[in-house]
């Protein structure tokens, strides 16, 4: 039985039983104030969440790194932004949450609890002490496990309690006119409870606060039990609106009453069932060094496996945390508390797609070490027309973009953004011509056999370029430009060239000036073509550009259909890594390489194309396993594509 | 205009106000004497002409009987002498404004209405007259229920035969003697329910909630994580929710 409901029966037998005694002797009317002094804010607190949600009184305190204190129950309570540093969920969890668990040493009136508000993510350290440098303590310990910012204080809300638990000393008036008169001492002390309790506690707002409790008393102890439910479990709390899971150390003597309590009983039968269920319990202990905990579950739905039903009370008990669920260390792993990290927000927001749960998934381009990406899947798994989908909106971001086309594929990008196109090879960017004394654009010449025609020292540029396709020098003086080389599309080696000496020229125009904001992104569709005989001269170059380029404000999107068309040094300099679905035995080879996990192949393995997904619900997606370079954080993303950028499909 | 050309006008308006979402406009044309409608100044937004009043979900338009706006369903206010000479065949849906006896929908006639209205303030936000808002929210409710009908032409001829378009004069009462509630209140005290009641128990928390909660949906339909984070922010740390609202709403796209 919960606290609330132990006190609300105390409560009412209580007054039950000095109704009946002063029936004998009125003057025992006067206990029944009593039961109300007691169990008073209790029973108003129960009462009241029938209704609406009410908090605690928060006030913030101290100096620094606030806590916020509060006073009825001498808690204070430190928040932090947290993102967890990888992406686990279920009971591939449970090893690194017992370790966070075991490093945190949570001690008597200590205890952590995890929010989730929507996709914000926060960390509340508990403590009936003010003591700052325990406090460091724990922030020292969750830094492995979670990227953290300090918060402001979570203060109440400032909505007082609505005042109709006055009209409750009523009750108090039949046991006055049966019982005693005495009773109405009873009366005199709710109506000081409620005042009290008007005092104590707050309403906040709904968006604020947790509609649904657990009411269990103990999670089941099986093993089997966990491994089977965990990754449903967490799956669910991820998919709330708003949860939060806390977590406290079980005092020792407890474990040891409740085991001397199921030894020593007297009934054989139920003396060994008991024994049969402490002995799972006992298992998990020695076999996993689990350690025992209270959970105090809260979500905004019902969850049946852990008892999650409605109640505002947990409004109110998720910040006095006295209803707590029996469980073990591992049981944190049916809480999705290492899953779902973000980079935190510091600059510009790209949103990418959405993860299994619907929720959106988004990387801060500002807050990257780069943003180089690199793409890899197969003919009609929708590389470009993702590539062309984010590419707008880094546009709407004030990211300027080159994108080298050689099939003609973002046209209606260029359409969409105002682009320049160029039509390679019959137009090219007259910066071109400043290449004239680079030794960049004599290497790719000299890989390709093109023999420079050489003036004063220099290359003359056009007459060079002129031998391969005769051309003429076109301004590029927009933001942003796409090279279409669709004309010579049947012409691999042709592209080839072209596409290292725009590379090249890229390089040139942005490699030296220093620029710490992305500004510009260069986007090469079939970078296989650049590695084409070998690594190429402008595969070196574009690895350095990936390794390099975030000083200089641009970054490099790669689109490839294989991972072997790429020099590993690029897919491991790269912020992120976007993998569609391709041929079955090119996913099982790849899986190595690319570290997918089995979930991973298989969500890859049934995944739809864009012309399937249009076609059942009306709106493109493509689907792909995304995996954030950062933290190594990984998502199972849908990508909504943009049709205007397909209106033919 | 041929009838599926006007049915396609009455599809793209519907979806304009659907996309444009829900809002109660007002419109005020300058030369008609709107006592009426003129109570909305300041509750609800103004619109400058009948087109600006047709892109909202709900129009409150005052209008003299010669100028009737394009609309997907009209709600016609008669005054009692009007009823004989009233043609239903127009399509519209007729309410029947201080009307002494039950016929059809009618808002009653209230000694209470007429002093709020000479007061300056409007019936629905002047305190007490329950039974009066009751019975109007009643007929209203009916009467947006029925307004599926109704041609513009057939309805601006029906009008025209009811009487000109010269706005009769109205007595003022001084200004102060009836109490006004705010829009909280009278919603409140209409049985107007929020669509978002989260967010309507985050608006209750700013001093003109109404304000607050149109902000809410607002940073909630078109502002995305960020946002969110940035509101829920400000109040956990007790900050001015309405300062935030509209820093954040300045940022929107």
């Amino acid at each position: 039985m919960s606290p609330y409901g132990r006190s609300l029966l105390l409560f009412l037998s209580s007054l039950a039983l000095i109704a009946a005694a002063a029936s004998a002797w009125p003057p025992l009317g006067a206990l029944s104030a009593v039961p109300v002094l007691v169990w008073g804010e209790d029973v108003v607190l129960w009462l009241y969440t029938r209704a609406r949600p009410v908090e605690p009184v928060r006030v913030p305190y101290g100096d620094g790194f606030q806590a916020a204190y509060d006073p009825a129950h001498r808690l204070y309570h430190w928040l932090w932004d947290a993102e967890p540093v990888q992406s686990v969920l279920g009971v591939e969890a449970a090893a690194r949450l017992h370790e966070l668990y075991s490093k945190l040493s949570l001690g008597p009136g200590e205890s952590m609890a995890f929010v989730a508000l929507g996709d914000w993510k926060l960390v509340r350290f508990t403590s009936r002490r003010y003591d700052p440098a325990r406090v460091g303590q724990i922030e020292a310990a969750l830094r492995e496990f979670y990227v953290l910012a300090r918060r402001r204080p979570w203060l109440s809300s400032p909505k007082p309690v609505a005042p109709w638990p006055y009209l409750a000393a009523l009750a108090f008036l039949p046991m006055a006119l049966l019982a005693s008169g005495w009773a109405l001492l009873g009366a005199a002390a709710w109506l000081w409870a409620v005042k009290r309790f008007r005092s104590r506690y707050r309403e906040p707002a709904i968006p604020l606060s947790f509609s649904h409790m657990s009411k269990a008393s103990a999670l089941p102890a099986s093993r089997d039990m966990l491994e089977t439910m965990a990754s449903a479990e967490a799956a669910a709390f991820a998919d709330m609106e708003r949860w939060a899971v806390a977590f406290a150390d079980r005092p020792p003597e407890e474990v040891y009453k409740k085991f001397v309590k199921t030894y020593e009983g007297r009934d054989t039968g139920r003396r060994l069932i008991r024994i049969r269920e402490l002995s799972e319990f006992v298992e998990r202990m020695a076999k996993y060094n689990e350690r025992p905990v209270l959970l105090y579950v809260y979500g905004s739905r019902d969850l049946h496996s852990l008892s999650l039903s409605r109640d505002w009370l947990a409004a109110a008990d998720f910040w006095i945390l006295r209803s707590g669920v029996r469980a073990l260390s591992h049981d944190l792993a049916r809480f999705p508390l290492l899953y779902g990290g973000r980079t935190l927000p510091v600059g510009r927001e790209l949103v990418l797609g959405l993860d299994r749960f619907g929720r959106p998934v988004s990387i801060d381009v500002d807050a990257l070490p780069s943003a180089h990406a690199v793409f890899i899947g197969g003919t009609g798994s929708g590389k470009s027309w993702t590539v062309a989908t984010w590419a707008l909106r880094l546009a709407e971001l004030g990211v300027d973009l080159v994108v080298l086309d050689p099939h003609g594929d973002y046209r209606e990008l260029a359409r969409l953004v105002g682009a320049r196109v160029v039509e390679v090879p019959a137009e090219l960017p007259r910066g071109l011509a400043g290449l004239s004394r680079s030794k960049e654009l004599r290497a790719v010449l000299r890989e390709f056999g093109v023999e420079p025609v050489e003036r004063g020292g220099e290359v003359d540029v056009e007459r060079t370029l002129s031998q391969i396709r005769p051309f003429r020098w076109v301004d590029v003086d927009r933001r942003h430009v796409v090279y279409a080389m669709d004309s010579i599309a049947g012409d691999e080696d042709l592209l080839a060239f072209y596409l290292s000496l725009l590379l090249v020229y890229h390089y040139a125009a942005h490699a030296g000036r220093r620029h710490e904001r992305l500004r510009t992104a260069v986007i090469v569709d079939e970078a296989r073509l650049l590695g084409s005989g070998g690594e190429s001269y402008a595969l070196r170059k574009l690895a350095s550009l990936a390794l390099g380029g975030r000083k200089w404000g641009f970054a490099v999107w790669l689109v490839a259909q294989s991972h072997d068309d790429l020099p590993r040094r690029v897919l491991r300099s790269a912020s992120f890594v976007l993998i569609y679905s391709g041929n079955y035995i090119y996913l099982s080879d790849a899986a190595a390489d690319l570290r997918l996990a089995r979930e991973d192949q298989v969500y890859l393995q049934s995944s739809t194309t864009p012309a399937e997904a249009a076609a059942s619900s009306g709106q493109p997606y493509a689907m792909g396993v995304l995996v954030v370079g950062q933290r190594g954080l990984k998502y199972h993303v849908k990508i909504p594509l943009d049709a205007r950028l397909k209106p033919r499909m | 205009m041929s009838s599926s050309l006007r049915e396609a006008c009455r599809c793209w308006a519907r979806r304009r106000r659907q996309d444009v979402g829900g809002v109660v406009a007002g419109y005020l044309p300058q030369h008609w004497d709107g006592s009426g409608a003129s109570l909305l100044r300041g509750k609800v937004p103004v619109a400058a002409d009948p087109e600006e009043a047709g892109r909202a979900l709900y129009a409150v338009v005052d209008t003299p009987p010669c100028a009737v706006p394009e609309a997907d369903g009209y709600v016609v206010v008669l005054e009692p002498r009007h009823l004989k000479r009233w043609r239903s065949a127009a399509g519209a849906v007729a309410v029947v404004n201080k009307s002494l006896w039950p016929v059809g929908l009618h808002l009653p006639y209230s000694r209470g209405v007429e002093r709020a209205m000479a007061a300056g303030v409007h019936p629905l936000l002047a305190a007490g007259l329950g039974a009066f808002k009751k019975k109007a929210v009643k007929a209203a409710r009916a009467a947006v229920e029925g307004a599926a009908g109704g041609d513009r032409a057939a309805v601006s001829e029906a009008l025209k035969r009811l009487g000109d378009c010269t706005p009769s004069r109205k007595r003022q009462a001084p200004a102060g003697s009836v109490k006004e509630l705010t829009l909280a209140e009278a919603a409140r005290a209409l049985g107007v329910r929020p669509r978002w009641p989260d967010l309507w128990s985050l608006a209750e928390l700013c001093g003109d909630p109404v304000y607050c909660y149109a902000r809410l949906v607002e940073v909630w339909a078109k502002g995305g994580g960020r946002a969110r984070r940035a509101v829920l922010g400000a109040v956990m740390e007790g900050r001015s929710l309405e300062e935030a609202l509209d820093a954040v709403v300045e940022g929107l796209p």
